[in-house]
């Protein structure tokens, strides 16, 4: 295969969303999601079972719609990117088969690499190659991390002790009555809301021991606290409130510790990635602090910060670009692939 | 001509992947591996793919079970990439009724009142279906406690499927002509409480688990894949 030109599909199947993106010579060319959120919905969290399901059913009409967005026919395909860890396992299983079948029938290389990796080289497709090293922060349902990621591996800076920043969302969601996911809900409540109306805790900030971690649990039982502190009826000026005084707890936490590691660590790009990306507050509090800091930083947009199979194809084409051998067969899927592997070898 | 297949079943620990056509057997390769189905489920193609030569296959069949549903998934994703790939058919068979065709094959005889294709559902329960002496199911296949299973008729357990027979059947099935039966999302389990059931009466079947049991609602894990990293 030609470094340049290559048709690369990446196949996303880590938690609920059911992803296949092609990028062709470093472009992004399809990106097809198939979500069992509203299923899920019903569950008020993701359930492995259910996820893995509808993986099953979604994958071959998520191929298809790819393969149309892209222009192209599945012969043209020249290796296939798949997320092996981190995630659930169940599901991963469901991506990382479909994946081996499909590269086996076609004839083609094959990677299996890692789902946060693939969260910080979506943003090539936007911003153009990233510098290394590069410091991320990726915060989702999923995970909450602080990475540094070099041109041949990844190591985990930080990463929360107990929630993920989006599961936090949810929990916190749950409480004020919001739907599930918590994340856009909480979000728009919090537009019309004081962030300073109630002072909520900030975790594990002056710890030397956690000087990157996270915990938002204690954040949860503190906001559970201040609500039963209202007794029987809570108004929407509340509810505004305290989404707007959770949201701003959550992205201090977040952007202090992010930046205080690309600080230390004498990284000047950060990339920020994964759902609760999509936050508005996060994303501007970010902003103001890495302009602060004299940091570059990079966000894809939106859409490419959940989760997608888009990602995977960009991981998929950066590894073809620095010559990365492909992944041999035998691969498994894992819920925790090795922390400083970008891809199985 | 006669239709080229290839199967793959991943119902119980066994991965295993054979080719037929309508007239024959023909080669298979399978590993023992716990739940590591995904893991050896490509050298396997590999090692069938060098045993069988160049071959064009026209169709893949998997087996759905039933069976541990990571498992099978495995399988029926696995095989959904191949025939994605090959631009070719992909069709389900119960993985049951692949043991039973087997069976009869090789012992005719044996079998004029029918027999019960048993296989093991962990929590004390089995897997069954139950067959004429043609093969054909005519109940089944359905999930139930071991104590209350009795079925008058000969059991055949402990059985694994042979892929190649697998194939060969489904290379049967197809020149015939038999159509793909889907299976709703919304499957019903073989409830002990005798509730509305569904049952897959053809021989052919959408590649989808046969789900006989709703999924476990378990909230320890539910929001938290891959744990921390
Ligand atoms: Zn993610």
């Amino acid at each position: 295969m030609t470094q340049t030109g290559a048709v690369v599909l990446g196949v996303e199947t880590s938690c609920d969303e059911t992803g296949i993106g092609i990028v062709i010579d470093g472009q992004l060319r399809a990106n097809v999601i198939a979500s069992s959120i509203d299923e899920q919905a019903r569950f008020g969290g993701v359930v492995p079972e259910v996820a893995s399901r509808a993986h099953v059913d979604a994958w071959g009409p998520t191929l298809d719609a790819a393969c149309e967005q892209a222009g192209i026919a599945l012969t043209d395909v020249d290796a296939v990117a798949v997320t092996a860890g981190p995630g659930l396992v169940g599901a991963l299983l469901v991506g990382v088969s479909a994946a081996k079948g499909l590269a086996a029938g076609l004839g083609v290389d094959v990677y299996g690499v890692n789902h946060l990796a693939a969260h910080i080289a979506v943003d090539e497709l936007e911003h153009g190659e990233l510098p290394d090293p590069v410091i991320a922060l990726l915060v989702s349902g999923g995970h909450s991390s602080l990475v540094l990621m070099t041109a041949d591996r990844i190591e985990p800076i930080g990463q929360t002790l107990d929630d993920a920043a989006g599961e936090a969302f949810d929990k916190v969601a749950r409480l004020l009555g919001l739907p599930f996911p918590g994340g856009p809900h909480i979000d728009r409540a919090a537009a019309d809301g004081d962030h300073a109306a109630y002072d909520l805790p900030r975790a594990l900030m002056h710890d030397p021991d956690h000087l990157y971690d996270f915990s938002f649990s204690g954040l949860k039982t503190a906001v559970s606290r201040l609500l039963a502190s209202f007794g029987e009826e809570m108004n929407d000026a509340q509810v505004r409130n305290v989404a707007a005084s959770f949201q701003e707890a959550v992205a201090d936490a977040l952007t202090r510790k992010a930046v205080a590691a690309c600080r230390d660590k004498g990284v000047d790009h950060l990339v920020l990635g994964g759902g609760v990306a999509a936050n508005s507050r996060l994303r501007s509090l970010m902003e103001q602090r890495a302009e602060g800091a004299s940091l570059v930083l990079r966000v894809p947009r939106p859409g490419l910060c959940t989760d997608n199979g888009a990602m995977v194809a960009a991981l998929g084409s950066r590894l073809i670009r620095h010559g990365v051998t492909p992944t041999a067969p035998g691969f498994p899927a894992t819920s925790h692939m090795p922390v400083t592997s970008i891809a199985f070898s | 001509m006669s239709m080229s297949v290839l199967a793959i079943d991943t119902s119980g620990s066994v991965t295993s992947i054979g080719t037929g056509d309508a007239s024959q057997a023909g080669v298979m390769a399978s590993a023992e591996g716990g739940r590591r189905h995904a893991e050896v489920i490509d050298g396997l193609l590999a090692s069938v793919l060098e045993k069988s030569g160049p071959t064009r296959f026209d169709a893949v069949c998997v087996g759905v079970g039933p069976g541990p549903y990571s498992g099978l998934r495995v399988g029926i994703a696995f095989g959904l990439g191949l025939s994605r790939a090959w631009n070719v058919p992909l069709v389900g068979m119960c993985s049951l009724d692949a043991i039973a065709w087997s069976t009869i094959r090789h012992a005719s005889d044996e079998y004029e009142e029918g027999f019960v294709v048993a296989t093991d559902a962990r929590r004390n329960e089995v897997y069954w279906a139950r067959y004429n002496s043609a093969a054909l199911r005519i109940d089944g296949p359905r999930v139930q406690l071991k104590s209350e299973a009795d079925f008058a008729l000969p059991v055949i357990s402990n059985s694994v499927v042979d892929p190649a027979e697998m194939a060969l059947r489904a290379a049967q099935l197809i020149d015939a002509g038999a159509q793909v039966e889907s299976v709703e999302s919304d499957w019903v389990p073989h409830g002990s409480d005798g509730s509305a059931v569904l049952v897959p009466v053809g021989p052919l079947l959408a590649p989808r688990p046969l789900y006989l049991r709703a999924p476990d609602i378990t909230w320890s894990a539910a929001n938290s894949p891959g744990g921390v990293l």
